[in-house]
């Protein structure tokens, strides 16, 4: 045998230990997002997640012309025949941002639908050309190209539900590195590890989002994956094979979705931090590890940035297009005031409110009453969170500067989506503020719900830990309730 | 307990729509000043409507009394009325006696002297739905937003054939199997997470 047959023989057999190690926990409450996100790919009429005739349509253009679509502002969206005739057939114009238009709810409705989809509408004259895809990079797309192609002999439709099931199994795949993150960063309780990874599991907003076409769902599993190489790597030491998979999940993330790069700059200091403990000093050697993960993580990018120069004509990274586009009268100050307002401003308003639930395209909301509930529960875990936080201080003190690297995470992706949501309100007089723009910091939401459950101890772990994941259920529950109300009663 | 709260959210009684005339509630089409006649031609009012909605907006007080007919030329439809003090987006007037049959009118709301409705419907007007609304004679800028409703509440338990076919309307694959197929992943899921949590636990 060779050298290189034997050593990718060592790395196939390492790797299948490392997938036999994975507790069976994790794969439970893996497949149990799974069901979930396809469950509300099931409920929420086809197009009616908050992107996706604009995401389907770049998945469109890259199987169907084999590039990524054009970004530049000059740019013109044009629907392919196919997904118009889909997106008129189900009065997509009425539907949406009317909460009181149901979909599609007779059979003279279905009828003409299906007799225009049967039609076979050409799917090659779209352009892929959006607001919200085009400045993306193409990873989650070029993903959902089998899905798309396994559809192709029937209707759009089709194409869409198998993009959806596409995304419920990166919906499963963020859980699973949740559920793995939580084991490495509060090793002490296995329980609440799966109080956590279930907490995401059955989050509706997750759930929602994770059932559509929209490439967050792979970028919470590649946020999710990046947080747990670094928990690993903060427990366990950096090693090699660690820093390749950190770089990958870099890369990852960074050929996915340009939000994405708020968590970079921390993940980079906490290589840093990690390849100094490794050696013991800070020295040059130090930064051997971490500028293995770095050339692992810049390399895809770079080639992106090459192909869209040289080969798709498109801008280099996409950050000066669509909503990223700079704009004339930013300013620091401006942009601060902004974050601010945006962030403190609108806590219960928006982000409460996108969390415990608002679908469709953020025109399905529960009375008022309910995010106030929400509210109140939020904040009581995360005062349960902070209990434990404050018990656990002596054990916590080695390891603040991981707890630094997180937050540096949480910070610069809260700053990117600010940004983004500025520079909107620049060009638009709107904002860009979503609940799942967040949602990249999942692992973190799961820490604090493992937390909150060891808040008063061993004794009243079990009863917080499962009465938590039972108001994520019963929220998962009303809010698909919430939506087959809106849509088909 | 959760599952006493799905089962009484579905055993609560809930309007239930014949059809709407296909009208978005997008503009404001005028306030009241003083008593109006809103008249609205090219009307289809489906078999078993006993009640309608029409999208009369409150801004702040009670709303006046309400009065409704609906005609076919010199036939009289239906009539109906709604007492002073209802609030909110919509005004639901009963209409008698319930219709048995698809009847092509005109609606008209007579509304009580006031000046705190306003009227929201479609401007302009998509012409496949009809004319223009008017009022107390002269042309509106657009078509007020009608539904109509089935004489009584039924409860969501009741309506479960009905929103399961619905559910499977506009997908591939359709049909109502999409809906229970989403029910028993979400059992599946409920079970599995909650035994797991559980048996860990032990």
């Amino acid at each position: 045998m060779s050298a290189t047959a034997t050593q990718r023989a060592s790395s196939g057999r390492r790797l299948s230990g490392a997938v036999r190690r994975v507790p069976a926990a994790a794969w439970l409450c893996a497949l149990v997002a799974v069901l979930n996100c396809v469950a509300w790919s099931l409920i929420v009429p086809a197009f009616q997640v908050p992107d996706e005739p604009d995401h389907y349509a770049y998945v469109e253009q890259l199987a169907t012309h084999g590039r990524p679509p054009a970004n530049d502002a000059a740019a013109v969206a044009r629907f392919s025949s196919a997904e118009r005739a889909a997106l008129i057939g189900l009065h997509i114009d009425d539907v949406r941002f009317h909460a009181y238009v149901p979909a599609l709810a007779t059979e003279v409705r279905q009828d003409e639908l299906s007799n225009d989809l049967d039609a076979k509408p050409s799917r090659r004259d779209g352009n892929g050309v959006s607001l919200a895809g085009s400045p993306q990079p193409p990873l989650y797309y070029a993903l959902q190209l089998p899905a798309y192609a396994a559809g192709s002999a029937g209707s759009p439709l089709l194409s869409l539900q198998l993009m959806r099931l596409f995304s419920a199994l990166l919906g499963g795949l963020t859980v699973l590195c949740v559920f793995l993150f939580l084991r490495e960063a509060l090793p002490a309780q296995p329980w609440t590890w799966t109080v956590g990874a279930l907490g995401v599991a059955f989050q509706p907003l997750f759930g929602f989002i994770s059932g559509g076409v929209n490439p967050d769902a792979l970028l919470f599993a590649t946020a999710g994956a990046l947080f747990l190489c670094l928990a690993r790597g903060f427990r366990r030491g950096l090693t090699p094979p660690l820093a390749v998979a950190t770089g990958a999940a870099i890369a990852c993330g960074l050929l996915t979705k340009l939000n994405f790069a708020g968590l970079v700059p921390g993940a980079l200091a906490a290589l840093v931090v990690l390849g100094v403990r490794s050696e013991g000093a800070a020295s040059l050697r130090a930064l051997r590890l971490p500028a293995i993960a770095a050339a692992v993580a810049a390399v895809p990018a770079l080639l992106m940035v090459l192909a869209n120069v040289a080969l798709w004509g498109r801008d280099a990274t996409g950050a000066t297009t669509g909503v990223f586009r700079p704009v004339e009268g930013a300013s620091l100050g401006g942009a601060l005031s902004y974050v601010t307002r945006f962030y403190g401003g609108e806590l219960k308003t928006l982000w409460v409110r996108g969390f415990v639930g608002w679908y469709g395209w953020v025109d399905t909301a529960f009375p008022g009453w309910v995010y106030s509930v929400g509210l109140g529960i939020l904040v009581a875990v995360a005062a349960l969170g902070i209990v434990a936080l404050v018990r656990a201080r002596r054990a916590l003190r080695p390891r603040l500067v991981e707890l630094l690297v997180y937050g540096t995470m949480a910070a610069g992706l809260l700053a990117v989506v600010g940004a983004n949501s500025y520079n909107l309100h620049l060009q638009h007089a709107g904002g860009a503020g979503q609940t799942r723009y967040l949602l990249p910091l999942l692992a973190l939401y799961a820490a604090m719900l493992a937390l909150a459950a060891r808040a008063f101890g061993r004794r009243w772990m079990p009863l917080i830990g499962i009465a938590l994941v039972l108001l994520t259920l019963a929220d998962d529950v009303f809010s698909q309730l919430l939506v087959i109300a809106r849509y088909y009663s | 307990m959760l599952i006493v709260a799905v089962a009484a959210t579905l055993a609560r009684e809930v309007p239930v729509r014949t059809g709407t005339n296909d009208t978005l509630a997008t503009s404001a089409l005028g306030g009241t000043v003083g008593r109006l006649d809103v008249c609205q031609d090219a009307e289809l009012i489906p078999a078993g409507t006993g009640a309608v909605r029409v999208w009369l907006r409150t801004t702040g007080r009670p709303g006046p009394a309400l009065a409704l007919q609906a005609t076919n030329g010199r036939t009289t439809i239906g009539r109906g009325r709604l007492a002073a003090g209802w609030s909110g987006e919509t005004a639901t007037i009963p209409l008698r006696p319930v219709t048995r049959a698809q009847r092509e009118g005109r609606v008209c709301v007579t509304v009580g002297a006031s000046s705190s409705v306003t009227l929201a419907g479609e401007a302009p007007p998509d012409p496949e739905t009809g004319p223009p609304a008017t009022a107390s004679g002269s042309e509106l800028r657009g078509r007020l937003r009608i539904e109509y409703l089935a004489p009584e509440r039924r409860s969501r338990w009741s309506q479960i054939g009905a929103v399961a076919r619905r559910i499977g309307f506009g997908r591939a694959p359709g049909g109502a199997a999409v809906a229970y197929a989403a029910v028993l992943l979400m059992l599946a899921a409920a079970a599995l997470g909650l035994r797991q949590l559980v048996r860990d636990e032990r």
